[in-house]
């Protein structure tokens, strides 16, 4: 008999599961998935890449198929992307009971959203400013009345005070009796305080709810290698690309062309006739940094040098976000430059590197972001490009992490030769910025609703 | 001759005297653009060569300096591009044959400047809020020249990106212009033909024309000369030039600056090397006092409630004033 068959699971769906070659129930599966079948409530943190999202979609998908009706589960993510990718899972492995998933995200339409909603679906996938925007205006396009599962994935962001308020007005719109998943790579106090609570303020179920942890001690894999970097914080561009051209093994054999061609189309028809793709470039590369302007100004500067990059921020359409993460994922385009709106969940098997041109200074969002590689067992690398002014936040990070980062050595001689055009491309990736105006739509936006634009400068 | 030189739409004006005194603004000088040569009307081009140049000598405009002056500004102009006929070639001012060696131009007499003044301050220039798909210079002075004398007219081709896209989509690989501004002799005629025009369709003779039912959008532009066009067109496109020549300049000596310093630490470490070895072989040696730095250094930041944050955001600081906060919803959870 099958791991998945011992752990409750109906035939069918370790059958999906093997026809995508998963044969082995993770630490975390194999932990959570009996209690939720049980009915209990679950609290699980595993690393990243660990297979959450399959611990918390499989006995959804066993649960649905017994009983299966209208808004059955309801699935909240802090980023959209992270939303499409779920769905995507749950589409995949309940393809053999014709679920029906949707997906509620900001950014796109929302009549067609709630159209869609009001045909009731089995699951809805959704981030909380859109689903909330939808309780209080679309109301006879929501059916939450019989919701059984509520599955809160990156559970640790969804509850700070960014959501509070659209969380507020979901739980108030699905049924108290129900069954609450949380799962995260990196749990919090006040998450796990809620085993913790009194049986009078438990739910109908009466359950404590069950908490899983995977060894927490070391929260990043063993399978990553990371490293630092430490150079003055206004040649970090000199060295980034030095690092992305010995690790991009000359992927990048296009022509360095000028900034009057640089358009997102532009790298399409490169990646359509340069198909001339050898060996040894299957190898992937994020590179996180902090604010939206700085990955828009990266992306120009990569641009320029010649490197085909694609970028992933907030300040990005919708539809251009996802068609920038499709490119990545088809491995179209071997870099994405992301901010951290990408550094959570996002599950891209051919991530081999992650870079963190800026660090974080939040040691969990360190922790995300390193999780993009290095999922699965598979190995991988992060470098994270320290500045004279990061010491506390790398020392805070170590400290979180368990594990000291080491020193990657490079050649300096070679930095500095290619010095010159990397900071003459950084200026006029700074003016391009300047020229379209970036952020201007923003600034408008904020000027209407009367918030003052923050005064304070921004480290980064 | 003069009706080719009309539809030879690739004449190009060089307002060369802008800079200099008022006065003399209104005075200009016809030099080919030989940039911006399309090569679908590479023919015509070749073919008028010839006239166009003859004319341009017949005014006087043979000044070899001069001349050489002007096909530099005209290279510049990459991005906009300036139409003349034959109307605007009649205001050229007859100018009389210097030696080759004289430097500068020549000034003109008062009489000349009052009266080039005069045919600036009779000018007028309509704009055209949008042009129709694919149409051309060429084909706006034929539609128009029947209402008045018409001098320069300029269409902004459309933009580069939005090209490729439309391409891309499958559209026409023609040249798409969005908007232009056309310039009358005679005011009179200018603001006569916008009021009377606008809003109205194109028609032409054949109802079956391509632009038929085409609508007009023109507007007349009170108290606008042709030289505040040109003259924020060349403002604009110097600016954006002296901006980049700046900012490669301070490329260039940053990277100058990192490398005198990286030369500087080498030295030092150096130093330092050779002195160890010293004192390892037992000679006194003085310490190389090292100044610490004191560089400010960023805050460690934390979203998890249960511990304190080291600093609090500018965001954080406003949502708290808000009523609802994650310690409501936490009670909800389970």
């Amino acid at each position: 008999m099958s791991a998945f068959r011992e752990l409750g699971l109906d035939q069918w769906l370790v059958d999906s599961l093997g026809a995508m070659a998963i044969t082995q129930p993770t630490e975390i599966q194999r932990a959570c998935i009996k209690p939720t079948l049980e009915g209990h409530d679950i609290i699980g943190g595993a690393k990243t890449g660990s297979g959450k999202t399959a611990a918390f979609a499989l006995p959804i998908l066993q649960k649905l198929s017994e009983d299966p009706y209208g808004v059955f589960a309801l699935v909240l993510t802090p980023t959209r992307e992270l939303a499409y990718q779920i769905a995507d899972q749950f589409n995949v492995l309940g393809k053999g009971v014709n679920i029906k998933v949707t997906v509620a995200i900001g950014g796109v339409d929302m009549m067609t959203q709630a159209l869609e909603l009001a045909r009731r679906p089995h699951i809805v996938v959704a981030t909380p400013g859109r689903l909330a925007d939808h309780i209080e205006s679309s109301s006879n396009a929501i059916h939450f009345q019989r919701v059984r599962y509520l599955v809160l994935d990156e559970a640790d962001r969804l509850l700070t005070d960014t959501f509070a308020p659209d969380l507020a007005v979901i739980m108030d719109a699905i049924p108290r009796r129900r069954q609450t998943l949380l799962f995260t790579a990196t749990m919090t106090q006040s998450i796990l305080e809620l085993r913790d609570r009194p049986s009078s303020q438990l739910g109908e179920t009466g359950l404590k709810p069950f908490v899983h942890l995977c060894d927490a001690d070391e929260s990043t894999v063993a399978s990553l290698v990371q490293n630092y970097i430490f150079v003055p914080s206004h040649v970090k561009e000199a060295y980034l690309v030095h690092l992305l051209m010995s690790s991009v093994s000359k992927l990048e054999a296009r022509p360095s062309n000028r900034l009057s061609d640089d358009t997102r189309d532009s790298d399409d028809e490169q990646s359509s006739k340069g198909g001339k793709s050898s060996v040894g470039q299957d190898k992937s590369i994020i590179i996180f940094v902090g604010q939206c302007k700085a990955a828009e100004s990266l992306r120009v500067m990569l641009h320029e040098l010649g490197f085909r990059v694609t970028a992933l921020h907030s300040k990005m359409a919708q539809q251009e976000r996802l068609n920038s993460l499709a490119r990545f994922r088809a491995e179209a385009v071997r870099i994405l430059i992301a901010t951290d709106v990408g550094s959570r969940g996002l599950d891209i098997p051919s991530v081999e590197m992650v870079v963190n041109m800026h660090v974080p200074r939040d040691a969990d969002e360190y922790i995300h972001r390193v999780g993009r590689t290095a999922r699965a067992g598979r190995g991988g690398r992060a470098v994270t490009i320290m500045s004279e002014r990061d010491i506390n936040l790398i020392h805070n990070i170590e400290e979180r992490v368990g594990k000291k980062l080491e020193l990657l050595p490079m050649s300096e001689k070679k930095v500095l030769d290619g010095m010159g055009k990397v900071l003459a491309a950084k200026r006029v990736a700074a003016l391009h910025l300047l020229d379209i105006d970036f952020g201007a739509r923003d600034k408008i936006r904020m000027k209407k609703r009367g918030v003052e634009p923050s005064s304070r400068k921004k480290p980064y | 001759m003069s009706a080719r030189a009309n539809s030879e739409e690739r004449v190009l004006t060089a307002e060369s005297d802008y800079s200099g005194e008022e006065e003399e603004t209104s005075r200009s000088t016809i030099v080919r653009s030989r940039k911006r040569n399309g090569p679908e009307d590479s023919d015509d081009e070749s073919a008028d060569d010839s006239g166009s140049d003859g004319e341009g000598v017949s005014d006087g405009g043979s000044d070899a300096e001069g001349v050489s002056d002007d096909v530099d500004e005209a290279g510049s102009h990459s991005d906009s591009e300036f139409f003349v006929g034959g109307a605007a070639s009649d205001e050229e001012e007859p100018r009389k044959k210097t030696g080759k060696k004289t430097k500068g131009v020549k000034p003109l007499s008062e009489e000349e400047i009052l009266r080039a003044q005069k045919t600036e301050r009779k000018s007028g220039v309509v704009y055209m809020s949008r042009v129709p798909p694919f149409m051309k210079p060429i084909k706006v002075r034929q539609m128009l020249q029947k209402y008045g004398d018409i001098g320069r007219i300029y269409l902004v081709e459309e933009d580069d990106q939005r090209r490729k896209r439309r391409i891309k989509g499958g559209g026409n690989r023609k040249r798409q212009f969005t908007e232009g501004w056309i310039e009358f002799a005679n005011k009179k005629y200018a603001k006569a033909v916008a009021t009377m025009l606008n809003n109205t369709n194109m028609g032409g003779g054949k109802k079956h024309g391509f632009y038929h039912d085409d609508l007009w959008n023109l507007k007349y532009l009170p108290k606008f000369k042709w030289r505040h066009l040109a003259e924020q067109l060349a403002g604009e496109r110097a600016a954006k030039e002296q901006r980049l020549e700046t900012e490669m300049g301070q490329s260039r000596r940053e990277l100058e600056a990192y490398l005198k310093n990286v030369e500087r630490a080498q030295k030092i470490s150096g130093i330092k090397r050779r002195r160890e070895a010293k004192k390892g072989e037992g000679v006194e040696v003085k310490e190389l006092v090292e100044t610490p730095r004191n560089v400010w250094q960023r805050d460690v930041v934390s979203r998890d409630a249960g511990k304190s944050s080291g600093v609090e955001t500018l965001a954080s600081k406003k949502r708290r004033t808000q009523e609802t906060k994650v310690s409501g919803i936490l009670g909800k959870i389970f």
